[in-house]
């Protein structure tokens, strides 16, 4: 049946109808006890001599106070109208003030017993104007400050809290300013975001968060391990010829830039000045960075996915999100028309697709597209293999290739390879889609992805065991040294060849299409296979901190440089994208990506070097023990002589060492993890009954509202002549009006209803 | 820059930074961009708070809003008289709620104002059919304007009272991840 919004509804009508209101003088009791706003009382008396209007007048009465009226049912707030004058005041005004008062006074109790930063948050999110929100937080202050008055007992303690908040808050306002004005190409993501729109600025985002990664990264490095260092560095003797930035080997090898160059001594400067432990320094450095990269890049995923992925199986391949979500970024003028056009030819895909939703293939048709999907697995995931073995052969052999040829700029070879493999692969991947059909484009794209990262992991994967299982054990003097390198030619090869297409294979591809093959046009950024190049290059980075410190430094650099790049290159190269791209739902995905295969293969790799591989014996700050971790070992058992920090060894021995705990641990995490998803299933079960109950009101509502306009007409032709005369005058407009609004019928039948309410009263 | 004269009082800007989801700098900068726009009309000095109205055509001027096409209903739902012409606490609530700082729930509810045209605090078929063509820019032809707004009514209106009220709107938006970081005008 009815719920009580909508009787609520029906009696604001009444009040609106200026000549029937007053000749009723029971309605005006009706009113009070329902929600009506004082000021459309007034309203209404002021315009008694309008006489009849019809409903499209209701919206024209331009009254602020009317319109202010949230009669609507708002899952925001409670329909609260224009208010708070304060509540003194409000005591002043015309009676049928009360429900008002009330109203007011519950949101003002509200926030009353929230901390002031919650009581901000929830004023701020108000949907109310500047001065209603003041008055609303003087209000709430005042009537806060009279309650604390009262209690006074509790004040000393009230006011030292209230003391802190309001410091915390401050400095935590101070620093978000400073953030703020440290924050990076803010002016230059606007342009971007203005001519491209929120898909192409989810990449410069992307980007932009890395490099706080990075930034963070080589702060704590430079600090616990670079600078101590460095200060006690030995002259390096080797020479320096320009090839060293390419191979990294050279004179570099004997810099901070390497594992070998560390000392595994306990740096003391003078008699009895802090000592400082490089090895432990080195494995609490690096194992810091990597727990904090671990809890953020947890934190960041979560947050996406809880805004993003609130129900992923309710797909809507709908048009109502086309046309309610048109991106308020884009503000350069042709983009805007363009972006017009793009949406009009999206929705009429949209539509014949919808006309076509039904079209079912043919067993044949079904087969056809099986196999053909079949058919591109197969390649691609051959193409990746292959890719794979060539790497690790080439990797193997190239160490005796090496070795007979004396050229240095020799080792190039392999990252030369390696980057050719990710400069070419993906696209062939890319071209697969002229024989694969999909029914849903949003799958293609993620096919490709997965097609693209698996190649990416695989080939990072096999390189790593290549570099663990073969020259970690091959016996070669530093070897961590030797790694370290590999990855930071890598990672060079990798910057040289992103830059080459930007430079020459964007524009190359402009002016093909914009000179020679004309229907080509302008290309479209490619945001999925830029995007995987940096997960791509940040996984390497991760990896080789442990064997070059100084990566995050240089992967910094690179990244600020290929902003710009990335940058020219779209504003000289590009057009905005023609195609709706779903930028959150990716950029959950891509978060995704960076937190699975990549961090995780990161931890995993960590985790082998430290626990079973044996250090390289004279260089670097492990020298000589038989395994990484016996650092560790060895700084408990010296801690364990001294009393006073007996209680870390506890933890150690009991906690961090004990099998027992975590299988404790792991049984907890696993119960909590089976309660919340029965309570998320049981919450879905929840949504579909509260769904079907709306639509069942719904029905009810026409039934009810067809059944009253049967009875009226009944009515009316029964008695043609009982009704007053002012209703007569009103009747007439009324059902010419529902003549001429036929589609509007709702709101007419409201008001008819509303008379038929007065009716019975009268 | 000790003898500038100060534009708030300490009590209003403490009021504004906890009123929007802007930072006092920020507030500051805005309020300069503001002042900007008609220079004339705009004391430098409001601890007084004078009752300033930047009229409609110089805030559809702003670089931010001139080519939106919604730009016109975005004034009128901030503005104080619904016509257009806003003061500075309209100007800054305008941009604390497209800031990205907004929450989801307060973005939709002023999303669903902008496109009730008529202003009866339902999105009809009218309104829609005002929004489609604002989108589309007279490229879709009148039929299928109505089949798109018939689409759009029956996939999101869950009571099937032939227009959209908020909560509809609200339940389109959920499913539309995409709209908080549309929905967001950055200045």
């Amino acid at each position: 049946m009815l719920s009580d919004d909508q009787v609520n509804e029906i009696i604001i009508e009444v009040e609106n109808v200026p000549s029937g209101v007053q000749s009723h003088p029971s309605s005006n009791q009706i009113v009070p006890e329902k929600t009506l706003v004082n000021s459309s009382f007034s309203m209404v008396s002021s315009i008694s001599d309008i006489g009849v209007t019809d409903s499209q007048s209701f919206s024209d009465w331009n009254d602020k106070k009317s319109r202010r009226l949230l009669w609507f049912p708002t899952s925001l707030n409670d329909s609260i109208s224009q208010i708070l004058h304060s509540p003194e005041s409000l005591g002043t005004d015309i009676p049928c003030t009360s429900h008002e008062n009330m109203q007011g006074q519950k949101l003002i109790a509200s926030l009353i017993p929230m901390t002031s930063r919650d009581r901000i948050k929830a004023i701020r999110s108000q949907p109310r104007t500047m001065e209603e929100k003041r008055n609303l937080r003087k209000v709430a202050d005042r009537e806060k400050s009279k309650l604390s008055h009262g209690i006074f007992e509790l004040s000393c303690c009230a006011q030292c809290l209230n003391s802190i908040s309001l410091a915390y808050r401050r400095s935590k306002n101070s620093l978000s300013e400073l953030l703020s004005s440290v924050s990076l190409w803010q002016k230059t993501l606007k342009v971007i975001g203005g001519k491209f729109g929120t898909s192409v600025l989810s990449y410069f985002n992307f980007l932009r968060w890395l490099l706080k990664f990075n930034i963070f990264s080589f702060i704590v490095t430079f600090s616990f391990i670079i600078i101590p260092q460095f200060t006690i560095a030995e002259k390096n003797t080797l020479p320096f010829t320009g090839l060293e930035f390419f191979t990294g080997a050279g004179y570099f090898r004997d810099t901070v830039m390497y594992y070998g160059f560390y000392t595994n001594s306990t740096i003391q400067h003078g008699k009895g000045g802090a000592s400082y432990n490089m090895q432990l320094a080195y494995i609490f450095t690096i194992g810091v960075c990597l727990i904090i990269c671990f809890f953020s890049l947890l934190f960041s995923m979560a947050r996406y996915f809880r805004n993003n992925f609130i129900n992923p199986h309710i797909y809507s391949r709908g048009i109502a999100k086309l046309i309610f979500c048109w991106d308020f970024t884009v503000t350069h003028e042709k983009a805007v028309k363009l972006k017009q056009k793009n949406l009009s030819t999206e929705i009429r895909e949209n539509l014949s697709e919808i006309r076509q939703e039904n079209v079912k293939l043919t067993l044949n048709q079904q087969l056809i597209r099986f196999s053909a999907h079949l058919a591109a697995w197969v390649v691609s995931t051959g193409v990746a293999i292959a890719c794979c073995v060539a790497v690790y052969y080439l990797a193997d052999n190239n160490s005796q290739f090496l070795q007979s040829h004396r050229n240095p700029g020799a080792v190039l070879l392999l990252p030369f390879v390696v980057s050719c493999i990710n400069l070419a692969v993906p696209r062939f991947y890319s071209m697969f889609g002229l024989v694969e059909r999909y029914e849903m484009p949003r799958h293609e794209v993620y096919i490709l992805l997965i097609r693209n990262i698996f190649l990416k992991i695989s080939i990072i994967g096999i390189l790593c065991y290549y570099w663990l299982n073969i020259v970690a054990l091959a016996g070669e003097e530093c070897w961590e040294t030797f790694i370290g390198q590999e990855i930071y030619r890598l990672l060079l090869m990798d910057f040289v060849f992103s830059l080459a297409d930007s430079f020459l294979g964007e524009f190359l591809r402009r002016i093909i299409g914009t000179r020679v093959f004309t229907s080509l046009g302008l290309q479209e950024f490619d945001i999925a296979r830029n995007v995987l190049e940096l997960i791509y290059a940040q996984t390497l980075v991760w990896i080789g901190t442990f064997f070059c410190p100084l990566l995050p430094f240089i992967q910094m650099i690179t990244l600020f440089i290929m902003f710009y790049v990335k940058n020219i290159s779209l504003m000289m190269n590009f057009q905005p994208p023609s195609k709706a791209w779903r930028a959150s739902q990716m950029m959950t995905v891509f978060i995704f990506l960076l937190f699975f295969p990549s961090f995780t293969g990161v931890l995993c790799i960590q985790a082998i070097t430290i626990w079973r591989l044996k250090p390289s014996a004279d260089c670097g700050p492990f020298q000589g023990l038989p395994f990484f971790i016996h650092a560790i070992y060895s700084w408990i058992d010296t801690l364990s002589k001294r009393p006073s920090y007996l209680w870390v060894v506890w933890i150690y021995r009991n906690l961090i060492g004990s099998v027992h705990f975590f299988f404790i641990l792991t049984l907890i995490v696993l119960i909590i993890t089976y309660l919340y998803w029965q309570i998320t299933e049981g919450r879905k079960i929840m949504i579909r009954l509260l769904h079907e109950q709306i639509i069942n009101e719904g029905k009810d509502k026409m039934f009810l509202i067809e059944k009253l306009i049967k009875l009226q007409e009944m009515e009316k032709r029964a008695n043609p002549s009982s009704l007053p005369p002012e209703r007569r005058n009103m009747e007439q407009p009324v059902s010419l009006h529902v003549r001429e609004h036929d589609a509007a019928r709702a709101p007419d039948l409201r008001f008819r209803r509303s008379v038929q309410e007065d009716n019975p009263r009268a | 820059m000790g003898n500038k004269p100060a534009v708030f009082t300490h009590e209003q800007l403490e009021a504004y930074q906890d009123c929007t989801f802007f930072t006092r700098k920020e507030i500051m900068r805005l309020f300069y961009r503001y002042q900007d726009l008609a220079p004339q009309l705009v004391p430098l000095d409001y601890t007084s708070s004078p009752d300033v109205k930047v009229p409609y055509e110089l805030i559809s001027s702003m670089p931010e809003l001139k080519d939106n096409p919604f730009r016109q209903r975005i004034a009128q739902v901030f503005s104080e008289d619904g016509d257009g012409h806003m003061t500075l606490d309209n100007f800054l609530d305008m941009f604390s709620v497209m800031s990205e700082m907004a929450p989801r729930d307060l973005k939709a509810y002023y999303a669903f104002k902008i496109y009730d045209f008529n202003d009866d605090d339902y999105i009809c078929a009218w309104d829609l059919e005002q929004t489609v063509t604002k989108l589309t820019r007279g490229e879709l032809s009148a039929e299928e304007v109505s089949l798109v707004c018939e689409k759009v009514l029956d996939e999101a209106d869950a009571d099937h009272d032939g227009r959209l009220s908020l909560d509809d709107f609200q339940h389109v938006i959920l499913r539309a991840p995409d709209f908080l970081s549309t929905f967001h005008i950055r200045i």
